[in-house]
């Protein structure tokens, strides 16, 4: 991939840098391109939709605070998605904890438009009348299957299958070797194969 | 599903695209003749296809609302300053370097070259130029007072008077 090109012409990494130049709307668009698709990714991370965007907040955040380091070396996606990968792998465990103590600390809240109160974590919320096929048994059977996959299977396959990212930048975005993502995508599709192999 | 053949493990990437050309043909070419391995990459495309078919989530209602305001208790990122970063400016800086070394050393030499001439008219000694050695130009001094020395018997008798 010419990468030069690539960010010559990505749309996004002009935004990026019009946002760095003090352009807030230039984010605003980032922001409006790229957030389903970022929630989406950390769903199918950790198949909780409230957990998902409370990550999906922070990736946003941190691509917010880190703007001014930012450098056009690559796609800006490529770029997003490396922080979405350790939001993921190191925010996850946090920001579960932080939900259950103060689900413990308030054990009436249920969550809501209260907004200055944390979500509470909890099944209820992967059943919204918006995510009804969600609730189906085939998408729950491959939302349990990719729960079984080792984390790093897991963000390997769902950037290639989801994101259609290439190997390269996978590998960049999970600061690891291209064989090593050539490995573990093979190996997440053989234990998914296996998991779902009654609806292949 | 797995098999046998050692090729199996490439399918995966194959399926991906990411192979290198050498290895997309030779899988290609297996896969004309392995029954096994059809099977599997068949098997690879439909999980592809099952994992796909699921709906994306839309963003809660509050997302942005959310974001934006947690982003207002964060600092805007301030306006780089472009001409403090050597990486905007590209080449720019090390031709501008180059261009001054040489008119450096250009004014250093033609310095020299200068002061050089003006010594010489300065100190009026012909023996000068012949004393482009640089040993002979040590000792200028010496060849410079041989006129006096070639005088010296003459002088001498002067002194006696």
């Amino acid at each position: 991939m010419d990468i030069k090109k690539t960010t010559h012409t990505d749309p996004d990494v002009r935004r990026m840098l019009c946002f760095q130049s003090g352009d807030a709307g230039a984010f605003r668009e980032l922001f409006e391109t790229h957030q389903k698709s970022i929630i989406n990714f950390c769903f199918r991370f950790c198949q909780n939709r409230a957990l998902a965007e409370d990550l999906a907040q922070e990736v946003f955040l941190r691509v917010y605070r880190g703007a001014g380091g930012y450098r056009p070396d690559a796609r800006f996606s490529t770029w997003l998605y490396r922080i979405a990968v350790n939001v993921c792998l190191n925010e996850t465990r946090k920001i579960e904890y932080r939900a259950r103590v103060e689900s413990i600390d308030r054990p009436g809240f249920k969550g809501g438009d209260d907004t200055d109160t944390p979500r509470q974590v909890s099944d209820e919320n992967q059943a919204s009348p918006g995510d009804m096929v969600a609730s189906r048994e085939r998408d729950e059977a491959i939302a349990r299957a990719l729960t079984r996959l080792p984390e790093q299977q897991r963000i390997a396959l769902v950037l290639r299958t989801y994101q259609d990212f290439s190997y390269d930048e996978i590998a960049v975005q999970m600061s690891c070797s291209e064989g090593k993502v050539k490995t573990l995508i093979f190996r997440a599709r053989q234990t998914l194969k296996e998991l779902l192999k009654d609806y292949l | 599903m797995t098999t046998s053949c050692n090729i199996s493990p490439m399918l995966s990437a194959y399926a991906d695209g990411q192979l290198s050309e050498k290895d997309r043909s030779r899988v290609a070419r297996h896969l004309a003749v392995c029954d096994l391995c059809r099977k599997e990459y068949a098997a690879i495309q439909s999980l592809d296809r099952l994992l796909c078919e699921g709906e994306d989530l839309t963003p809660s209602p509050g997302f942005a609302a959310e974001f934006w305001r947690n982003a207002g208790g964060l600092q805007k990122p301030k306006a780089r300053r472009r001409w403090l970063s050597w990486r905007d400016w590209g080449f720019g800086p090390v031709w501008a370097a180059a261009a001054a070394t040489m008119v450096l050393v250009f004014g250093v030499l033609l310095y020299q070259q200068t002061s050089y001439r003006s010594l010489e008219v300065a100190i009026d000694a012909p023996g000068l130029l012949l004393s482009e050695d640089l040993e002979l130009y040590e000792n200028f001094e010496i060849i410079e007072h041989l006129d006096l020395l070639e005088q010296w018997e003459a002088l001498s008798s002067m002194e006696d008077i």
